[in-house]
């Protein structure tokens, strides 16, 4: 500020200068600021500093009003653009004393690739091929696949699950106390196997990917790529980090919203995280469930498109509020580093870790108190009439049952069914496009009733439950109507 | 503010009871009084507003924040920022907005008069070099700025 304070005076005057002086001489108080640099913001008119002064010295007030006023009149432009004018001035007279910038004759290799990069017609084949070796590959292939494959069958399947099986039927005799830790829903058999062997390998996978797609500097890039399409559903390009964020864990991406700029974006982005953003152990899961079904993937990914699309279409055309604009600093890209990828992924599946492990283990419990009480058997049939109408058999409510625990424990209920054979290809897309856009999980529609309020919170899952129902009735009768077998 | 329906006076919904006097249906009437010429209307549902505000076209804005004697080189043309051509070069001669938020985002880009900066593409969104930064706005913010081309006719 003292810095600054010169300057101001010589270059815009003194009408400026002598306004701030006779502010400074009439604010008495402590407001932890020096007086000058409180002068400097009643000019600007900042709310909250003028709230302050109001309060502190009321009787004073009226007459800083009143230089405010006067000093606005001598000038065309705003006082805060006339006032941050001058600290650019300064600014740029500091640095030009201390740096000599000399701009190399061709470009660097980085900032070709970064051209190459936020071109559209070369920018778009990079973004796929980003999505089919990040996620597609990595994250269904390999983290789906592979791991999941390797640490359900080789660990979990051929040792742990036999393992414990014996060690409790041996030590409890009690059939229905065994069968809370092994049993067909026991914590051990059911809870743990599909948070280690199912979702960890996953949510890892996906993690990896994001830090490094995070740490290169690429989302600011696709952010400016996807802007245009983004503001046709009331967001802008800015939005794209939670969305992104959101195919690894729709709770972490719901309080990620938080940095967009207003409430109407912040609504729209919760509401389609809720609907249409699948989480990465959903995701992976969705992702092995249809990999021999190409066809049905290509049709899943098509529909949940359009209903990401339309929901925020139509949801940007009901909330009020002005269009949000679309800003965002392009950083150098960088080489990400093997440690910081490595505590970011670290931290995150801690995080998750954390979040969803005693919910595994609890939903285990209800179920079992559940099957005990007889009230298990009950909401499964209840839940039978609506999978009937979407067209799928009655096992699977078992599924969508879990799925009110969680969206990735409701698809990994749908993993062991499709492994029995009761699902054929039309059945598992109807499957997979209910439960993509199915209920939030707990933890998420405890996080969107902390960030939105309860009102909101509770009216999204009621839209989300319906809609996600009407669209797997829709997608079923489609398919039959067309004679579509895939 | 509404607009009187007999008269076009235009008055400010909230100050509208002060002109129903001493009457006294006031408490519960929900009809408004223009305080000019006595006609009354009944309000504006909430969820029309709702909707016509978003039908509607935001009003361009129209006001000059940029001086009107712009000091001009000999073959200088000044042009806002979506008008100049992707590897163009320019100086900034001025920013044109009323909206204190969207002038308070493009000063904190370094966007202020004198400053160099070259366009560096212009779709699908306009993102430009300012001294070592590089920065993406959409075309509300590019046509806030008012470059001084270099060379140009």
């Amino acid at each position: 500020m003292k810095t600054s304070q010169g300057q101001i005076g010589k270059n815009l005057g003194d009408i400026l200068e002598v306004s701030l002086e006779r502010i400074e001489s009439l604010l008495k108080g402590d407001y932890g600021l020096s007086k000058r640099a409180i002068g400097l913001f009643l000019l600007q008119e900042d709310g909250e500093l003028i709230s302050k002064v109001r309060e502190t010295q009321p009787d004073i007030w009226p007459v800083i009003e009143k230089i405010i006023r006067d000093t606005k009149q001598h000038y065309q432009q705003p006082l805060t653009y006339i006032i941050n004018l001058s600290y650019h001035e300064e600014a740029r007279r500091i640095m030009q004393t201390v740096l000599t910038h000399m701009p190399r004759q061709s470009l660097p290799f980085r900032e070709r690739l970064s051209r190459v990069m936020i071109n559209p017609v070369t920018g778009l084949p990079i973004l796929l091929l980003i999505l089919y070796y990040g996620i597609y590959k990595f994250v269904g292939g390999f983290g789906a696949g592979m791991a999941v494959d390797f640490i359900e069958k080789k660990i979990f399947e051929a040792h742990i699950n036999l393992w414990f099986t014996r060690l409790f039927n041996l030590f409890i005799p009690w059939r229905l106390l065994a069968d809370l830790f092994v049993g067909e829903f026991g914590i051990l058999t059911l809870g743990i196997r599909y948070a280690i062997a199912l979702i960890l390998p996953i949510v890892a996978t996906f993690f990896i990917a994001f830090a490094v797609i995070e740490d290169s500097g690429y989302l600011p890039r696709l952010a400016l790529l996807i802007d245009r399409l983004f503001k046709k559903i009331g967001l802008t390009g800015r939005a794209v980090i939670p969305m992104v964020l959101g195919l690894g864990c729709d709770t972490m991406a719901t309080m990620v919203t938080r940095t967009l700029p207003t409430k109407r974006e912040r609504v729209i982005a919760t509401v389609l995280l809720a609907l249409a953003v699948p989480c990465s152990a959903q995701l992976g899961v969705i992702l092995s469930l249809l990999a021999g079904n190409p066809k049905g993937l290509w049709l899943w990914a098509f529909i949940v498109g359009l209903v990401f699309l339309l929901i925020g279409f139509l949801s940007s055309l009901i909330l009020p509020g002005e269009a949000p604009s679309f800003y965002m600093e392009i950083p150098p890209l960088r080489l990400p580093k093997f440690s910081n990828v490595f505590i970011k992924t670290l931290t995150r599946v801690e995080w998750y870790f954390r979040e969803i492990f005693p919910m595994f283990i609890l939903a285990s419990i209800f179920i079992w108190l559940g099957q005990l009480t007889g009230l298990f058997g009950l909401l499964t049939r209840i839940l039978e009439h609506p999978i009937r109408w979407i067209g799928l058999p009655d096992k699977a409510s078992v599924a969508f049952l879990f799925g009110f625990f969680r969206r990735d424990y409701g698809a990994a209920g749908l993993y062991d069914i499709k492994k029995a054979g009761l699902l054929n290809g039309n059945q598992l897309v109807v499957a997979c496009v209910t439960l993509t856009l199915f209920l939030p999980c707990i933890a998420q529609f405890l996080m969107n009733v902390k960030e939105r309020g309860v009102r909101t919170g509770i009216a999204i899952s009621v839209f989300v439950l319906f809609f996600s129902f009407s669209t797997g009735f829709l997608v079923n009768f489609l398919l039959i109507l067309f004679g579509v077998h895939l | 503010m509404i607009k009187c329906g007999l008269c076009g006076f235009e008055f400010d919904e909230r100050t509208a009871g002060k002109s129903c006097g001493g009457c006294s249906l006031a408490k519960t009437c929900k009809l408004i009084r223009c305080p000019n010429c006595g006609y009354e209307t009944p309000p504006e549902p909430r969820w029309l507003k709702v909707l016509l505000k978003n039908f509607k076209r935001p009003k361009k804005d129209t006001s000059i924040l940029c001086p009107v004697n712009i000091e001009k080189k000999q073959g200088e043309q000044i042009i806002s920022l979506d008008a100049m051509a992707a590897e163009q070069k320019g100086r900034i001669a001025c920013i044109q907005t009323t909206d204190r938020k969207k002038l308070q985002k493009l000063m904190a880009m370094g966007i202020v008069p004198g400053a160099g900066i070259t366009l560096l593409q212009s779709f699908p969104a306009y993102v430009f070099q300012i001294g070592q930064s590089q920065f993406a706005i959409d075309k509300d913010l590019a046509s806030a700025i008012f470059v001084h081309i270099l060379g140009a006719d």
